[in-house]
């Protein structure tokens, strides 16, 4: 049996690919990953400016998921955006695009997440817009720069 | 013989994201127990000038109630140390020659000078070896820090232990021990660590822990992980019964699998480990096997075995446009990870506590109350409402009769978990 989305062999009667994971059921060649690309729905180029006691980072959102959160050598939680802040969880928060849009998620951290000094429901996903001024822990914040 | 469950079977992921954490619950059955594992029991014993009077006194007595319970199927060695160890007795099987022999060695045990464990640990695992077909453990006692010799050097003698597979069951009596030193020892080793405040309960602890050991049914237990080409496994770490970083080897026999070793496993014990896979993105709308979890052990009665997992313990991925499927958490994986927050603020504020910074120390060991509250951790709670109040108006303060016996139990037993109901 060959993989329709792999195209690795497999042994008769194997229920999911061996290599990738797939059932192994006639399917059509998976589309290649959809991602926002580095703008917005309306052509924007998107920038989260982190500000922390350390100072200031610039950080250009390329359309794949950033975790922000404290970075921890020993459990290997290594977040694309690492916050230097005691009071934020490992997995603090994560921002992503969706249909052009982007959004953050605050994942359940122990101390919350405010969205322009209102805190925002966890597990929940938010659209966040142009100078929206995110604050995580006691000194970081990350604005959201949309040109 | 073993159940392995996972937290969800599926989870659905926004376009784009590659992390993918589970929760997967590994017990072994009840009702179908199997036969007790035969045991090498190792009885190490701290003789330090500090250990002088009451202590050294206890520690020969609940040394001598363990020898008392040991059987003949069991090899024993008893060990004592202070800058230098001396085998008092062993290996020897648990006849009663042997017994009575080791009793008197034990007998005339004498305190003094300092405190090496390292030497202590050597000598018990080159006294008991290595044998899978065996439950190896080693009973630790001591009544201070490790203090005569380079921390580097009992962290090589521990990782000795770990290869060895002997868990050690670490106690420190009173309150002077360190409690990280403790915490490494069982933690590299999946043994345990505990306080014992005064002399008196020393017999009682190792009685309870020997009691404990004798229901070990499994040795070497591993869990297997299968995952497609692509996926890594970036992290591992058992959350309950408390938390644990576990480390993992390739499988030489799969390059698609990894080995992660459990240590021991007594008949209807459970045990969560919290998983972070890295996986290859793909299109939404399909789903994907992830992880197929599977075990291999070793019984008395049976030998080696190895046990596959049926589709229903399996982990599947599927990327979504529905944004509000892919917001679900899942509640096992939320739970834990508060409990980590919570045993990361419990250490961070004992070291503030240590350091003599009083507000730092009020302000996280106050948010650890608050997550152990919320999370439903009765014993971390309890633990904590000894260090810290709220006065009548709802300030945190630190309690100003709180003493060394509850500063210690809360750090020896920061990472005890809750499993959510």
């Amino acid at each position: 049996m060959v993989c329709a989305h792999c195209q690795a062999s497999n042994m008769d009667g194997t229920a999911f690919c061996e290599a990738c994971g797939a059932p192994m059921l006639a399917l059509a060649p998976a589309a290649p990953p959809t991602s926002a690309g580095t703008t917005n729905g309306a052509g924007q180029t998107i920038m989260l400016v982190v500000v922390s006691p350390a100072g200031e980072m610039r950080v250009p959102f390329s359309g794949q998921e950033l975790l922000c959160g404290r970075r921890d050598e020993r459990l290997r939680i290594y977040p694309e955006i690492a916050l230097d802040d005691p009071a934020a969880s490992r997995r603090h928060l994560a921002l992503f695009s969706q249909s052009g849009q982007l959004y953050v998620q605050d994942l359940e951290s122990g101390n919350g997440t405010k969205l322009n000094q209102v805190p925002i429901a966890s597990g929940v996903p938010i659209e966040v817009h142009h100078n929206d001024v995110l604050s995580i822990g006691e000194h970081v914040t990350i604005r959201v720069e949309m040109m | 013989m073993f159940t392995v469950t996972p937290s969800q079977n599926l989870y659905y992921l926004r376009p784009g994201q590659n992390r993918l954490q589970t929760v997967l619950s590994v017990q072994v059955d009840k009702t179908n127990p199997g036969t007790k594992a035969r045991l090498a029991v190792g009885i190490v014993l701290d003789r330090s000038g500090s250990m002088e009077g009451k202590k050294i006194q206890a520690a020969r007595e609940g040394a001598i109630k363990v020898l008392h319970a040991l059987d003949e199927e069991t090899t024993f060695v008893v060990v004592s140390f202070n800058e230098l160890a001396q085998v008092l007795y062993g290996p020897a099987p648990g006849t009663k020659e042997h017994k009575r022999r080791a009793i008197a060695a034990v007998q005339a045990v004498q305190a003094g000078r300092g405190t090496c464990m390292s030497t202590a640990l050597n000598a018990a695992v080159d006294a008991l070896g290595q044998d899978q077909t065996r439950a190896s453990k080693i009973l630790f006692l001591t009544d201070g820090k490790n203090e005569s010799e380079a921390r580097q050097v009992l962290a090589q003698a521990v990782q000795r232990c770990a290869q060895a597979q002997i868990s050690v069951h670490a106690w420190g009596v009173g309150t002077d021990w360190d409690a990280a030193e403790l915490r490494h020892i069982a933690d590299v080793t999946y043994g345990s660590a505990d306080i014992i405040p005064t002399p008196q309960q020393i017999e009682a602890a190792f009685l309870a822990a020997f009691s404990q050991i004798r229901q070990t049914t499994i040795t070497n237990a591993r869990l297997v992980l299968w995952s497609p080409v692509g996926v890594a496994l970036k992290e591992m770490q058992q959350v309950f019964p408390r938390i644990m970083v576990l480390g993992w080897e390739q499988d030489p026999t799969n390059a698609q699998q990894k080995i992660v070793s459990l240590g021991t496993f007594a008949a209807g014990e459970q045990r969560d480990y919290l998983l972070e896979l890295e996986v290859p993105v793909a299109a939404s709308g399909q789903q994907f096997l992830m992880l197929r979890p599977g075990t291999r052990y070793f019984t008395a009665g049976l030998g080696e075995q190895e046990e596959k997992s049926a589709r229903q313990q399996w982990v599947f991925a599927e990327w979504t446009e529905n944004l509000a499927l892919a917001a679900q958490l899942d509640s096992q994986v939320a739970h834990y990870t508060h409990q980590e927050e919570l045993s990361q603020a419990i250490l961070a504020g004992q070291e503030a506590l240590a350091a003599g910074d009083r507000s730092r120390a009020t302000k996280l060991l106050g948010l650890a109350l608050e997550i152990s509250q919320r999370t439903g951790n009765e014993q971390m709670t309890k633990l904590l409402g000894n260090l810290v109040q709220r006065d009548s108006n709802g300030t945190l303060r630190l309690n100003p009769e709180a003493d060394a016996v509850a500063r210690q139990t809360l750090a020896i037993h920061a990472g005890r978990t809750t499993r959510l109901l």
